[in-house]
């Protein structure tokens, strides 16, 4: 199993046997139950000795106060990422000038090279990978790097084919450590080259392919169809990245349907991609509930949401007084609470 | 998984960074296909930050010369300007192509006539002489027609074409609209001749068309 996949269920075990204490003393409190003198020294001991397991083997948090101190970690963590991925860029820049060819050539290749094996070597002294995944947003950024300032040294013509490399590196990495954020970054280089691709093959230049969002879509299609093929803990990072591949385009395409490959008139692509748009966002909410992914469903409501209200400021924004159009919004949002409460109600 | 993982990145780090080379070392292979000497007025170099302590020359062409590229010109590159004039409203992506450039030559010379007649204090000095002329799907005939190397120049370039959907006289009209590369990396052994305000540069083109500086 790995190592990230592991460490997560070890946490979830370590959560509901918290939420079981927490309970059971309730229910104890309250005289629904109560435990014998010899059933509690076999449990306070057992549940006790289990966490105390899981935390030496897995580094989770035990107690509410770990784990938002482990949220905070995070954070850090990715800023400092961020901060670092800037100092290495600025260092270059700065002592660039001053470097020959060769000798800067071969700082460009060995940057990413020792970063791997950073990674490597702090992976094998923590359990967190706080500190790894770190070290692989800078590693991911100075590969970043090396080929775009190659490029600039020899005065190359860009092509999309740099954003392969990008997304190889950062989608290996992910899954020799378990690192989702990295995942989601090498997800982002090959939604742009799929789609750099199509367009280019069609004779245009390249990087045009944000004029035709259709070749996007693409892109975040085949990634959410890949969701189903890779592993349980990278599943998710999948499909919310090639949902919101889907999603963007469809909200260029709402407004402007000139940028379409259809060759149609603009006015009936943006109103038909306004019709695919909410049977999209619909199905999304309805997936995520079916596959009980909570992140896709919040962001398939919020779609849904986003494009309920473009369509409502489309119809009324002109011509009805302002305190009429957000008095609507606001009673319409009443009456989908009503709803969703009644629903809610039924499925109990 | 972790170590196998590394060496496949290390392995794509290394392979991506070979076929760049091996890229460059097969555009500057034997003999430049172009070389030609400009100057400040054409190759100024590129806006520089405070720290930043690295040369490039930006590779500047007139746009004030209104471009030649009309819509048989357009069709050979590959638009499709029957379906942009019917269908004005999906305007036609920009699309690849080479750009044959004139330095110093007639469309420039007239140019600058015209604009004296016009404007008493008209300087052109400062101008940049290289003035699009032609363009094509590939190079070989380009370099065949243009021959002269110290007078053309031939560039990857990306073209646009525009319906002119108000009262113009050409329904369709296309124009270079970018230079691939037009930032040209000075190597450092070269890059103190390029704090003087006036300066001389030779440029080379390899088998890719990609740039090069060789010389001041």
């Amino acid at each position: 199993m790995p190592k990230a996949l592991a460490r997560r269920e070890a946490q979830q075990r370590a959560d509901r046997l918290r939420i079981f204490r927490q309970e059971l003393a309730e229910l104890e409190r309250q005289q629904v139950i109560a435990l014998s003198d010899d059933q509690r020294a076999r449990l306070e001991p057992f549940l006790d000795e289990t966490l105390k397991d899981l935390a030496a083997q897995y580094d989770i948090d035990t107690t509410e106060s770990q784990k938002q101190l482990s949220l905070g970690m995070r954070v850090v963590s990715a800023l400092g990422g961020l901060a670092l991925c800037a100092a290495v860029f600025l260092f270059f820049y700065r002592f660039w000038g001053s470097i020959p060819t060769a000798g800067q050539v071969s700082i460009l290749i060995a940057t990413s090279l020792i970063g791997l094996a950073a990674m490597y070597f702090v992976s094998e002294r923590e359990r967190t990978l706080y500190f790894t995944g770190l070290i692989g947003l800078v590693t991911f950024a100075s590969f970043g790097l090396n080929l775009t300032v190659l490029g600039q040294i020899f005065n190359i013509v860009p092509t999309p084919n740099a954003f392969l490399a990008w997304g190889a590196f950062a989608i290996v990495l992910a899954y020799a450590f378990g690192l989702r954020l990295l995942l989601a970054a090498g997800l982002v280089c090959w939604l742009v080259f799929i789609p750099a691709t199509i367009v280019s093959w069609t004779g245009v230049t390249w990087d045009s392919f944000f004029e035709r969002p259709e070749s996007i879509i693409v892109g975040g299609l085949l990634t959410v169809a890949t969701s189903f093929l890779v592993r349980e803990d990278f599943s998710g990072t999948f499909c919310l990245v090639g949902l919101l591949a889907i999603l963007f385009p469809l909200l260029e395409l709402w407004h402007y349907g000139s940028s379409s490959f259809l060759p149609l008139d603009p006015t009936t692509l943006e109103r038909t991609y306004q019709v695919v748009a909410f049977i999209a966002a619909a199905l999304i909410v309805w997936f995520g509930i079916r596959t009980d992914q909570r992140p896709v469903m919040n962001l398939g409501a919020a779609a849904f949401a986003i494009f309920l209200m473009m369509k409502f400021v489309d119809w009324w924004w002109d011509w009805m007084p302002k305190y009429m159009f957000f008095f609507i919004v606001g009673a319409i949002a009443i009456g989908l609470l009503t709803a969703f409460r009644k629903l809610r109600e039924a499925t109990a | 998984m972790k170590k196998p993982g590394l060496l496949l990145a290390a392995a794509v780090v290394i392979v991506s960074n070979a076929l760049v080379l091996f890229g460059v070392a097969r555009n500057r292979a034997g003999a430049p296909v172009e070389t030609i000497q400009l100057t400040q007025r054409e190759l100024p170099t590129g806006f520089r930050e405070k720290e930043d302590t690295g040369v490039s020359l930006r590779l500047n062409w007139n746009k004030l010369v209104p471009g030649r590229l009309d819509q048989a010109k357009l069709e050979s590159i590959g638009f499709n300007t029957a379906a942009a004039l019917r269908d004005p409203k999906h305007q036609p992506l920009p699309r690849p192509a080479f750009v044959v450039f004139e330095y110093n030559g007639p469309a420039w010379e007239q140019w600058v006539q015209a604009r004296e007649q016009e404007f008493s204090q008209f300087d052109p000095t400062v101008l940049s002489r290289l003035v699009p002329i032609d363009a094509g799907r590939s190079p070989e005939p380009l370099l065949q027609k243009y021959s002269d190397r110290q007078k053309y120049l031939i560039v990857r370039g990306v073209i646009r074409a525009f319906v002119n959907t108000g009262t113009g006289s050409k329904p369709l009209d296309g124009s270079v609209s970018e230079i691939l590369p037009q930032d040209i990396h000075v190597p450092p052994s070269l890059a103190s001749a390029f704090s003087a305000s006036s300066y001389t540069v030779t440029l080379a083109y390899g088998h890719r068309f990609e740039p090069w500086v060789i010389g001041h």
